[in-house]
């Protein structure tokens, strides 16, 4: 796909064994080393955590949980008074004028970076990237690292090389977790100032059941190398549906009003320092786009896409 | 689409109208239960929709909530046969065959199912779920009504159809809270005659009907995308007074089912109950003119660089039924009166 020229994606040639759909590793494999996906946690559908196993190291005790927990219950409060203030004034936003962008996060404010997680394969010894999301010099954020291609030497990991930024999940008063509702945008915006890499925009859209956990809506940023800011706008209707890496066949739109996590990745496979400058990422209503989705699906075949 | 086109669909819209007959029309409990579940199963193929991450996803959750809502009330219709001789009603057991007919319509208790779900289908499917789905629960709470939990219910569900929908903008999900008010409506018409319930359940389905159709035929289903159309008059027209009528603003026709209403309320001496509904409906109605004012007055947008020419082939339609919306009161008084 023309898209992803500097990707390359496994996208066919699974071998199907016996053990397709559960955790095991199947030696008769070896006999054909050329196009086999061998890591597990691609063929599960079910999920038994939402992260999969890939969880943060630090634990905190039960006990200092709990204590933890009773500390942030004043500014806890103070934020449940505050929406059911909000919610008796009764003002939702109900238009979104063309031409005004609204802003998400703007990181002119350096505390804003506080609400994004960087994640880089070197993490969980899956690689040697580094990166590193932090104010610039010149006032904005800066998202920055050392993408390495090298695999390491453990017999698991087949390909390396990925940085990313991910923004946490945000929550209501006492950590309800709850979702962006985009529904009055149909543009996404972004000013930035990058190195002439390409970056991958993630729209990430956890669902209600664990299949739909993984969905992400991705689409490339190509930026130019210069000393200029510049503006994207991409609108939501071209993003392209993947699950855990994979492109789906059965394509949909962005479902906008249950959009969980925004993110940046790099991955495009030049080793190499990367930097990114992000002064704010926005939306944008467009009254001229009138396209719904980019991607046309068409009647197919029983059995034949995507089940 | 319409889905008498469909075959498929046929076939389960049918078999979803007798079951609601099969559930009416039972001699014993057990059948009223197996028209239920026949509702459920032939009401899921209508609403599920491979090629949709939301709609199958509601689906989903409605196959899971009405299921545990038909458990509960053969479990609680078992319990009752087994505990007593005779079907009397107001005993403990009455509370829960109510409360699992309340369930499965999506009242106050147990209405958070209610707007989800309907976030995620399409506005013929909608309509089907906020006036059919409701006849056969409705018929047998008549069967077995405990009144002191069902006032109680009553009035949640007119106040938290209102509150909670005070910072909408999808119309789906508001349509949803307005189906919650309106089923406090019908609980309280219920709990005086079958006959009121039906007549107010007509109307109801009139308006509802008008609703869903103007917005499919828009393809509306937010409210700031009421702005961004260039409307012509008459589709503006529609908008205002269907909106107004469902609101319940005197001189069109959705203020004469509550007029009905609150007579026979005050008739039986439930002032109290009367008040709370008079008072919520002014805040729903609240709710609808903002909308209206904002999306048809304040913010219209005309661009002159973006004209989009809507045709409608059943503009004829629309403009009947309008016309039975502003002065249906005049004609039904020649029926009631």
């Amino acid at each position: 796909m023309a898209l992803f020229k500097n990707l390359k994606l496994n996208t066919f040639q699974i071998y199907r064994s016996s053990s397709t759909l559960c955790q095991t590793f199947d030696t008769s494999l070896l006999k054909f080393p050329s196009g086999i996906n061998r890591i597990p946690q691609r063929q599960l559908f079910w999920e038994k955590d939402r992260k999969a196993g890939y969880n943060s190291k630090e634990q905190p005790g039960k006990i200092q949980h709990i204590k933890d927990g009773f500390k942030e219950l004043k500014s806890e409060f103070k934020l449940f008074t505050q929406e059911i203030k909000e919610f008796i004034a009764a003002d939702p936003l109900l238009i979104a004028r063309p031409g005004e962008t609204d802003l998400i996060w703007c990181f002119n404010d350096p505390s804003i970076i506080n609400n994004f997680v960087t994640t880089c394969d070197s993490d969980h010894n899956q690689g040697y990237s580094s990166c590193g999301f932090d104010p610039s010099p010149a006032g904005r954020a800066l998202f920055h690292g050392y993408l390495d291609t090298r695999v390491p030497k453990d017999g698991q990991v087949k390909k390396a090389g990925y940085c990313s930024i991910r923004s946490k999940r945000i929550r209501k008063s006492f950590k309800r977790e709850t979702t962006f509702n985009w529904n009055l945008y149909n543009t996404i915006v972004l000013k930035v100032r990058g190195d002439g890499r390409s970056y991958l925009l993630n729209i990430s859209c956890e669902g209600y059941h664990d299949i739909t956990w993984n969905d992400i809506y991705h689409y490339v940023l190509y930026t130019r190398g210069g000393p200029y800011w510049q503006i994207v706008k991409i609108p939501f209707s071209k993003f392209i549906l993947g699950s855990k890496g994979r492109l789906q066949d059965k394509q949909t739109r962005v479902r906008l009003d249950r959009v969980t996590h925004f993110g940046i990745s790099c991955g495009d496979k030049i080793n190499g320092v990367f930097n990114l400058e992000i002064e704010y990422v926005g939306l944008e209503y467009d009254p001229t786009h009138n396209e719904e989705f980019a991607y046309e699906m068409y009647k197919t075949d029983r059995y034949i896409v995507g089940v | 689409m319409l889905f008498l086109i469909n075959s498929n669909k046929m076939f389960f819209l049918f078999i979803m109208f007798f079951s609601t007959l099969i559930s009416i029309s039972s001699n014993s409990w057990l059948g009223c239960w197996i028209g239920l579940e026949i509702n459920l199963l032939s009401f899921i193929p209508l609403i599920s929709n491979p090629n949709n991450l939301l709609n199958s996803e509601a689906s989903l959750k409605y196959f899971l909530t009405q299921s545990i809502a038909s458990i509960n009330f053969l479990f609680s219709i078992l319990l009752c046969m087994l505990s007593f001789k005779n079907f009397f009603i107001d005993n403990l057991f009455s509370i829960i065959i109510n409360s699992s007919l309340l369930m499965k319509m999506g009242s106050v208790p147990f209405h958070f199912w209610f707007p989800n779900i309907m976030e995620g289908l399409s506005w013929l499917n909608c309509f089907i779920l906020m006036t059919w789905q409701k006849i056969s629960p409705m018929i047998l709470i008549s069967y077995y009504m405990n009144f002191n939990l069902l006032f109680l219910v009553m009035i949640l569900n007119v106040m938290i159809g209102t509150i909670s929908s005070f910072n909408q903008s999808s119309l789906r999900k508001l349509m949803a809270f307005s189906s919650i008010n309106n089923l406090g409506w019908m609980l309280a018409a219920l709990s005086i005659s079958e006959n009121l319930w039906l007549i107010y359940l007509l109307f109801y389905s009139f308006f509802i009907l008008i609703m869903c159709f103007l917005f499919y035929t828009l393809n509306i289903y937010y409210i700031n995308q009421l702005f961004n159309f260039n409307l012509n008059f008459f589709i503006k027209i529609s908008i205002l007074i269907n909106f107004l009528s469902l609101g319940g603003l005197p001189p069109f026709l959705g203020f004469f089912p509550k007029w009905m209403i609150i007579n026979y309320l005050l008739s039986n001496n439930l002032f109290i109950i009367s008040f709370i509904f008079t008072m919520t409906s002014l805040i729903m109605l609240f709710i609808y003119i903002r909308i209206l004012y904002y999306s048809l007055m304040f913010y219209s947008i005309k661009l002159k660089w973006n004209k989009i020419f809507i045709k409608n082939n059943y503009l004829i339609f629309i403009n009947i039924i309008s016309f039975i919306s502003l002065l249906g009161m005049i004609l039904s008084t020649l029926f009631f009166l």
